[in-house]
């Protein structure tokens, strides 16, 4: 199905773009996502979930999106699980940038800041 | 003027990526955040002698980042508060435009908190200080950096709640561990 592929294309990281470029060619406006949980294939999203620590066994393909929305989750559940996956994306963006190498400019400037104070002494 | 020992830079050239990571969090722009970083290189460099080696490099370089920053961009510090509201009800908006948490959504959200929220929840969340080491960063008291870090919790929560309650769903991490979490509320009732 074409939409469950760019659906399960979309959930990667970063692929906000393709997921605009292709909304835009299948529906214009809103709604498509939003008003049509019973038809919306839910393949897509189980096989989405792939990888990503789902516990859920024996229980066949389950409805995730209403069990966010189900009014029988405890609030507390949803935060602390919310927590973490807050906190996780918080380090995640914080060790991007930490972990890459130093560029070259600020080594210059390290270097210049040496070179003017020898020069000064 | 001080002479930085060869060790003592190598330690601050090890930050910097560090230190840039901070400033990011901060300002929100790459191009703004190494002009941050340049900056308290620079004010490192000359105040060197005031470092007590031994100590915490990392926190005592924070520290001056984060001073550069609030007092370079005070005035705009301002106007950003003030856009509060409005950027926030502009993020609320967000599942409609492209349906799930990714990213990007993620530092726009971060981006509405108030900086002193903003900055208390890196430096514990993302950066691993502790509380106490924070409240040395940021100047003030232990107490005030945790309700910091818990009201920026709570508005994080509530707009990344936001988007998980639209029907297309969230980030596939997220949507798995509450429709997890669910699924095992339901097997104890």
């Amino acid at each position: 199905m074409k939409r469950a592929l760019i659906e399960i294309q979309t959930r990667r990281w970063g692929e906000v773009i393709a997921f605009a470029s292709a909304r835009k060619t299948e529906h214009v406006g809103r709604g498509e996502f939003g008003t049509v949980p019973e038809k919306k294939p839910n393949s897509a999203s189980v096989v989405g979930h792939v990888g990503y620590g789902n516990t859920i066994e024996g229980k066949g393909p389950n409805e995730p999106s209403d069990l966010i929305s189900s009014k029988d989750v405890h609030p507390k559940l949803i935060d602390r699980k919310l927590q973490a996956a807050l906190g996780r994306h918080l380090r995640g963006m914080f060790d991007d940038v930490a972990r890459s190498p130093v560029p070259d400019k600020f080594l210059e400037l390290l270097k210049n800041l040496e070179t003017k104070e020898k020069e000064q002494s | 003027m001080t002479a930085c020992s060869p060790a003592l830079k190598q330690s601050l050239i090890a930050l910097i990526p560090n230190l840039r990571a901070f400033a990011i969090s901060l300002c929100g722009d790459a191009d703004k955040a190494d002009d941050l970083v340049q900056d308290t290189l620079m004010r490192a460099w000359d105040h060197m002698d005031k470092f007590q080696e031994g100590t915490n490099l990392r926190a005592w370089l924070f520290t001056i980042l984060r001073n550069a920053y609030f007092s370079h961009y005070r005035k705009r510090r301002r106007e950003v508060e003030d856009r509060d509201g409005t950027r926030a009800a502009e993020l609320a908006v967000l599942p409609e435009q492209h349906g799930h948490l990714d990213l990007q959504d993620f530092r726009r959200a971060l981006a509405t908190l108030p900086p002193d929220q903003r900055e208390a929840l890196v430096l514990v969340g993302a950066a691993g200080f502790s509380y106490e080491e924070a409240a040395n960063v940021c100047g003030c008291a232990v107490g005030t950096i945790k309700s910091r870090v818990n009201r920026a919790r709570t508005r994080l929560g509530q707009l990344l709640l936001i988007k998980s309650g639209s029907e297309f769903g969230v980030d596939p991490a997220i949507e798995a561990i509450v429709a997890a979490g669910g699924q095992r509320v339901a097997a104890h009732k």
